[in-house]
């Protein structure tokens, strides 16, 4: 007589160490293996496109910082200035490029920074947690010199930057780009070699690459499937098709290939804000643009490649001081929409692994 | 039928109230009582152990409080990851009507005496989010008691440590001994 | 951005109908406004040609910066598959899904943006249906990405998707009443909230830190 076996469902969340915040999973098991994941969101929606319709194209620069992705809040601001100014058609000076540039990429590193922490919380690696927040806490004060602010920046303006950067920041930050690289090896010897990191990782939660197209994902997920596509190449904004650096692809599409991923990236960042820094042009910092700044009737989408991934903007102007319609096209909804494809199979215990591998931020997720 | 076994409450087997009482209504036994409260609440405020529940933005600040340069682990503040080991909660960041239900449970589900945190004006008032809303809760303190309030959007670590300092003042202060007998009596009267 | 997979389409599908450019506008308007004098093949960069003096704003004609096309609701699902199957578009990757309210036409515009990694092309997709009539066809079974996008704009936007495996509410509780991003939404706290938090408030008034003994 075989033995009678039964599905168990486990909840985990909203509220579990390991979510990233709060989200729900629904895991239906068959002793230890995964059957199905079911992940449940919305307990962060924040009716941001709504709010958006109700305020000026100004304000809407602090609320997207907030509302979106607040892991990477300059690149939730990048894409929606892009997005005014394309339909627009306002000019940015040089200097406001560039510094741009800079501070996107810096956003870029503390946002795998905070991923490389949890992660490592995740698997067991509590050193990872504080060494990361070390290093970050660096880029935090380069943020809150330059735009005063640590986490919500409220930097990017319609047409340029707020503020030029202050005195000696460009040389502090030069001391940073040294001190992060010479860190990074020891992120290597600390991770990268760990049997245990390894056995957790490696082939875990693979997601294979035409999986990955169709569902939508894209950003480190996409490309540690093989999928070599980048905004910053693709489509160049600011000033990424004047600096040189590489695409990390690879195409094992596991955990631990999405671990590898990041950390090139972060690498490819640094190299992207040192050439941004020796060419850093003299010169204006902000076109004039009107405080209660008018768009023309029009319709326009606007992608950039947010530490997430893509990250778009699709903005209806009915010509009136705000927005009629925004929708936000999050790259953390459609990554966490693949997490059923990649836990399907595994053990309870790679749960945590893939998901944290991901890296969602689940007011990106919900908005 | 065989009867089943009484279940006898703690309390009953070891009347503390009742001690306590006895020890309040003797010669000196108040300043007694005061003594042992100052020498318990000592113990408690230097020890407060929140959840590690992170809603939104402030969630990050509030990490960076337990990382490396603001370290609240010196002060005796240790993140617990279930409700059932924690006696304070910080609610950071913004809470939506989806997560209040959940929010209320964990709190319900902290053991007496239990503090609220509110970081963050989202938690606070609604802050950013209160106006053409639909979805969030305008202020978490609708749903759940809350002790110390924390502005700032984000709050930086160092608001979070001031607002525990101030928690900790509070609970230096509490007469949670006497609360205990005077809640006995009222117990004992209705009964 | 070329229009060039807009007009393939076009030229596949007789019924679908070019986002208007400032380019094909009909004479009367196209006296001003940038692009105008390429004609054909406009781009989002700006031109300098010496603008004629300004028109009130509601005059100047909307200009689409992204390329797209108007579909028909019947045409939307053999569109969709032609877009996505046949190598000539490749158009395998969805952005999103979601929809723009138009409540003074009584119409529901609902917008799919597309994108090739092969050809870097982009297109987006807009189907007009009547806002107390909304139905459309689900796409989840072209691309499978397109199963979250739906509910949340069943959610937010109340468009019911037919042939949806699952369309079921994702960002507001299962028991919302509305569909918020609706122009004409009118928010009311749900009925349990009112009565904790009149409960709390008792408590805050009448005895301090009620709950607190
Ligand atoms: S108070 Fe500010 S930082 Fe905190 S959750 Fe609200 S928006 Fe985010």
């Amino acid at each position: 007589m075989a033995l009678r076996t039964e599905e168990l469902m486990l909840n985990m969340g909203p509220q579990h160490p390991s979510t990233h915040g709060v989200l729900r999973m629904v895991v239906t098991l068959d002793g230890e293996n995964v059957v199905d994941v079911q992940p449940d969101i919305g307990y962060l929606h924040s009716s941001v496109e709504k709010m958006m319709e109700n305020r000026t194209y100004l304000q809407n620069i602090a609320l997207v910082d907030r509302g979106m992705d607040y892991l990477s809040a300059m690149a939730n601001e990048e894409v929606w200035v892009l997005a005014c100014e394309r339909l627009g058609k306002i000019e940015v000076p040089e200097r406001a490029r560039y510094i741009r540039t800079i501070m996107l990429e810096l956003q870029r590193i503390s946002s795998h920074l905070i991923w490389l922490g949890t992660f490592g919380i995740d698997l067991g690696a509590f050193t990872a947690f504080l060494w990361a927040m070390r290093e970050r806490e660096r880029i935090m004060d380069l943020f809150e010199s330059a735009t005063g602010g640590r986490l919500h920046h409220v930097y990017f303006r319609i047409g340029g930057v707020f503020e030029d950067l202050p005195e000696g920041w460009t040389d502090r930050c030069e001391e940073f780009c040294d001190y992060f690289l010479d860190r990074l090896p020891e992120y290597d010897e600390l991770l990268t070699g760990n049997p245990i990191f390894l056995a957790r990782t490696q082939g875990v939660g693979v997601l294979p690459l035409d999986t990955a197209i169709a569902m939508g994902a894209s950003g480190p997920v996409a490309r540690a499937s093989g999928l070599a596509y980048d905004v910053r190449k693709a489509h160049p904004y600011e000033v990424y098709e004047r600096v040189e650096f590489d695409i990390p692809v690879r195409s094992e599409g596991d955990c631990y290939a999405r671990y590898l991923v990041r950390l090139e990236e972060m690498r490819q960042s640094v190299r992207i804000i040192r050439q941004c820094l020796e060419r850093l042009p003299a010169g204006e910092i902000r076109s004039k643009v009107a405080v209660t700044l008018r768009l023309p009737k029009g319709e326009v989408y606007a992608r950039t490649e947010s530490p997430r991934g893509d990250l778009g903007i699709y903005l209806v102007s009915d010509g009136a001081d705000r927005p009629y319609r925004v929708k936000i096209r999050a790259p953390a909804f459609s990554n966490l929409y693949a997490l059923t494809e990649m836990m399907r199979g595994w053990k309870v215990a790679d749960v945590i692994a893939i998901l944290g591998s991901i890296d969602i931020v689940l007011s990106d997720v919900d908005r | 039928m065989p009867t089943e076994p009484q279940y006898v409450p703690r309390s009953q087997v070891l009347p503390l109230d009742k001690a306590l009482e006895v020890i309040d209504a003797l010669p000196g036994g108040g300043v007694i009582l005061t003594k042992v409260e100052e020498v318990l609440n000592w113990g408690r405020a230097a020890s407060i152990w929140p959840l590690t529940f992170g809603l939104a933005c402030c969630a990050i600040e509030m990490m960076q409080a337990y990382a490396t340069r603001f370290d609240m682990d010196r002060m005796g503040i240790i993140p617990r990851a279930t409700p059932r080991q924690a006696d304070c909660i910080i609610v950071a960041g913004r809470a939506t009507i989806k997560i209040a239900p959940i929010v209320r449970r964990l709190w319900e589900q902290m053991p007496e005496p239990k503090y609220v945190i509110s970081m963050g004006s989202c938690a606070t008032c609604g802050g950013p989010f209160y106006y053409d809303n639909y979805s969030i809760l305008k202020g978490i303190d609708q749903v759940i008691p809350v002790d110390v309030y924390v502005p700032g959007c984000p709050p930086r670590p160092e608001a979070l440590i001031e607002g525990f300092l101030k928690l900790q003042d509070k609970i230096k202060k509490e007469p949670f001994l006497r609360r205990r007998i005077a809640r006995a009596a009222a117990a004992a009267t209705q009964a | 951005m070329s229009w060039a997979l807009a007009e393939k389409l076009k030229a596949a599908f007789p019924d679908v109908e070019l986002f208007p450019r400032a380019g094909t506008e009909p004479a009367g308007t196209r006296d001003q406004g940038p692009g105008t004098g390429s004609g054909e093949q406009v781009t989002a960069a700006p031109e300098s040609t010496p603008a004629a003096p300004r028109r009130p704003a509601h005059e100047v004609p909307p200009q689409y910066l992204t390329p797209g096309v108007y579909v028909p609701r019947e045409k939307l699902l053999p569109v969709c598959t032609t877009l996505a199957g046949d190598p000539e578009f490749g158009l395998t990757y969805l952005s999103f899904v979601s929809a723009v309210d138009w409540p003074d036409r009584n119409e529901l515009e609902v917008l799919y943006h597309l994108y090739s990694h092969q050809t870097r092309q982009e297109l987006a997709l807009k189907v007009r249906i009547p806002r107390d009539d909304a139905h459309i066809p689900s796409v989840s079974g072209v691309w499978d990405g397109a199963n979250w996008h739906e509910r949340e704009a069943y959610d937010l936007l109340g468009i019911t998707f037919d042939g949806h495996p699952n369309l079921r509410r994702i960002m507001m509780t299962d028991d919302w009443v509305g569909h918020p991003l609706r122009k004409d939404y009118v928010y009311q706290d749900p009925p349990w909230l009112v009565e904790v938090a009149k409960e709390r408030q008792k408590d805050a008034e009448g005895l301090g830190l009620g709950e607190r003994v």
